[in-house]
């Protein structure tokens, strides 16, 4: 089963696939692809930091911290 | 002939800067995040056949594409024509990642050396390498360079003797860049991109037709990347890394924020309470050197320019070292071992009320140390106005030079009897007053004058790190050095300077006298007017005045004027000195509005011209330099005021 939904809603442990995403400004669209957030690479959610935000993922065996809102935009599929 | 110059470049947390150290045999800095290099360091090493080589220290970034001051300074660094060749360090544990940054260097097309940092780590994670694969897949020379041995450090001086050839191409972007690519007339691919990078509107055509192009390059990048690591890299197990239990613990909701706050509160505390023996031991030396001194009977001026002029200032001072080197043994032990980007991450959400991000938390902790390194240390901020309010704010974070000030008048504040709880506490809280207060002045600056979108935080949490203890020793004596430096220098100088000018014009008796008809007390009680609402006499205004010179100066000034007018003292210690002193109706100088109010002067007054210095070279502003001053002098001076004015009503009153 595919199932469609933003990095935020994850739950720790979840692994997912990233899907075209867009968001604004273009640098941080930039930013985030440049550190490896591309269509078709698998995460793994590892979670939220005690206060709600920001977000810590597993990609490309390094651990990235992403703000809330960025994490909002980026959609996944859950693998 | 000029020798052949490498320079070091790779990601934060690469093990880029101890590479450094090992072939130069430097001491630079390691702290386990991003922004530890903010400035290039120059080193030297020695090829093979015994010819120099000159390296250069880099700050570590993800991309040459500039997102902050700090990556825009590698850029350009980087694209200096005095670079012959580039030494890139990896990390094995992720190498995808680190080869990005790679392969957007390698089109700069300048010789390079390949550095596999964490191959040992990697072995242990089952990450298996082919490195004749891997050189071949990147076009250069790849060295294997484990954190522990000699081995790999020797092969690097090899590479780096050996004539290594430029970089050629190893991929093609779509046809419509290269063509594009093409007609442009600069000396490398590297430079090309950058330029298209950051001139793409004048392109309007090609920009037309390929408006995702950015996008398409990063995605061509890292399809080689892939490509390469699929042919050359091998997983034996699904092994993680310790680093990721301990967050288990260290990110934890509950004890993650529990273990935050025992953290940062044990900080305080080892200042107030381990500090106490080597204090004791410091003073009875000063007392033995007095001693020794007085056994010579030299003529009683002479006698005070030692003891009172030198001895007494210098020694109220120094007294402190052991305070402030405690702060630093914590701050570098932070720093070290990794866990200064989970605190980021675990006080984001709290900086951003307050219109800063995590990514602010690090430069403003090391404002504890000293406001200098914490104000360089923002470079490393996105965010142009996020940067501005953090430089604005800084000056609140107590630096250490006030600690000694604190110390002292919390001593005076609470009787002997009063447990080092208490004590700590009251320290703590200034810590937190003037943290609170830095926070909310950052409130209103980002809702008003620096006004602006956020940009997104993204950063790593890199790998736990056991602490380098030679390193942090090193750290220590350092910081001792230039504080013994400062205090034997600087504020010796002006303690002499100042007992001079206690004693003109000169007359030798009756020097309790003498003392408010010198040079410096007349200063003191042209002054007094100003100060008096907040409750000060004229000697604490020299006091107060000299501390525009450096902070601790107050102590070592103190010391003189009440030195000096005690013929006899009892002791030399300016904590039982501030307590005899009365005013002229009899009760004490240091009541207790006039030590908070003191505190609090201290806590919000600029008094550091250094950093008025260096507030004006980074911001390029001298408007913001000024208005920092003035306003933080000028709120100063209201609070101690108030504080003043309340405390003395209250007091009345009950």
């Amino acid at each position: 089963m595919l199932l469609f939904m933003i990095l935020l809603s994850l739950k720790p442990g979840n692994r997912a696939r990233i899907e075209p995403w867009k968001t604004v400004p273009e640098s941080s669209l930039l930013r985030c692809q440049e550190m490896g957030l591309l269509p078709g690479v698998e995460i793994e959610f590892i979670r939220r930091a005690p206060l709600g935000s920001p977000v810590e993922i597993r990609i490309n065996d390094f651990h990235l911290v992403l703000q809330e809102e960025i994490a909002s935009y980026i959609e996944v599929t859950l693998i | 002939m000029r020798p052949i110059t490498y320079a070091f470049v790779g990601n934060p947390n690469s093990g880029k800067t101890s590479l450094f150290n090992q072939l130069t045999g430097e001491r630079g800095k390691i702290g386990n995040y991003a922004g530890v290099t903010v400035e290039r360091r120059d080193g030297f090493t020695v090829s093979i056949h015994g010819k120099p080589i000159r390296l250069i220290d880099l700050p570590g970034a993800y991309s040459l594409n500039a997102y902050s001051p700090e990556e825009a300074m590698l850029a350009s660094a980087l694209l200096d024509k005095d670079i012959d060749g580039i030494v890139y360090v990896a990390d094995a544990t992720k190498l995808q990642r680190s080869l990005y940054f790679f392969t957007q260097v390698q089109e700069l097309q300048k010789p390079m050396i390949v550095v596999l940092r964490m191959v040992d780590v990697a072995k242990r994670l089952g990450i298996v390498i082919d490195i004749d694969k891997l050189s071949q897949g990147l076009g250069c020379r790849v060295v294997e360079c484990p954190l522990e041995g000699k081995q790999g450090i020797l092969s690097l001086r090899v590479a780096l003797s050996e004539n290594q050839k430029p970089t050629e191409p190893l991929f093609r972007y779509d046809d419509g860049l290269e063509s594009l690519l093409n007609t442009l007339d600069l000396p490398s691919r590297g430079l090309k991109i950058a330029h298209l990078w950051a001139n793409e509107a004048r392109y309007s055509e090609f920009l037309s037709q390929h408006p995702q192009w950015k996008t398409a390059c990063i995605q061509t990048r890292y399809d080689y990347i892939k490509k390469v690591l699929a042919a050359t890299v091998t997983r034996t197990s699904k092994k993680r890394l310790k680093t990721e239990s301990i967050d288990r613990v260290l990110l934890h909701p509950i004890i993650g924020l529990v273990a935050f706050f025992a953290i940062m509160g044990s900080l305080f505390w080892a200042v107030f309470t381990l500090s106490k023996y080597p204090v004791g031991w410091i003073q009875s030396l000063f007392g033995l050197l007095a001693t020794w001194v007085e056994g010579f009977h030299l003529h009683s001026g002479i006698q005070s320019f030692l003891i009172d002029g030198a001895l007494g200032s210098i020694g109220n001072v120094v007294v402190f070292l052991p305070q402030i080197l405690i702060l630093f043994f914590f701050l570098s032990l932070l720093e070290s071992t990794g866990y200064l980007p989970r605190g980021a991450f675990l006080v984001d959400r709290c900086l951003r009320i307050f219109g800063l991000q995590g990514k602010a938390f690090i430069p403003l902790l090391s404002c504890y140390g000293c406001t200098i390194p914490g104000i360089m240390g923002t470079r490393c901020m996105r965010s142009a106005k996020e940067r501005l309010a953090t430089i604005f704010v800084s000056p609140w974070l107590s630096c250490s030079a006030r600690l000694p000030v604190y110390i002292i008048l919390i001593s005076i504040l609470l009787p002997n009897n009063v447990s080092n709880w208490t004590k700590t506490a009251l320290l703590f809280a200034i810590y937190a007053l003037t943290t609170l207060a830095a926070l909310l002045v950052s409130f209103v600056l980002r809702k008003t004058l620096l006004r602006g979108q956020d940009v997104c935080l993204l950063g790593e949490l890199p790998k736990y790190q056991k602490p380098p203890w030679i390193l942090i020793a090193s750290e220590m004596w350092e910081q001792t050095f230039a504080f013994l430096k400062k205090a034997g220098t600087l504020i010796l100088f002006f303690s002499l300077a100042l007992w001079g000018l206690m004693h003109v014009p000169y007359h030798p008796h009756n020097r309790s006298q003498n003392i408010s008809e010198s040079v410096a007390g007349q200063v003191g009680r042209f002054f007094e007017p100003a100060l008096k609402p907040l409750g000060y006499d004229w000697k604490i205004g020299i006091g107060i005045l000299s501390s525009f010179f450096a902070r601790e100066t107050f102590i070592s000034t103190m010391s003189i004027i009440y030195g000096l007018e005690d013929d006899n003292p009892a002791s030399r210690d300016l904590h039982s000195l501030m307590l005899q002193q009365k005013t002229s109706v009899g009760s004490p100088v240091y009541s207790i509005p006039t030590c908070i109010s003191l505190l609090l002067f201290f806590a919000f007054a600029q008094q550091c011209f250094t950093t008025l210095a260096v507030v004006y070279q980074e911001t390029k502003s001298l408007t913001w330099a000024i208005s920092q001053f003035l306003f933080m002098t000028v709120f100063a001076y209201g609070v101690a005021w108030a504080a003043q004015v309340i405390l003395t009503h209250l007091l009345h009153q009950s």
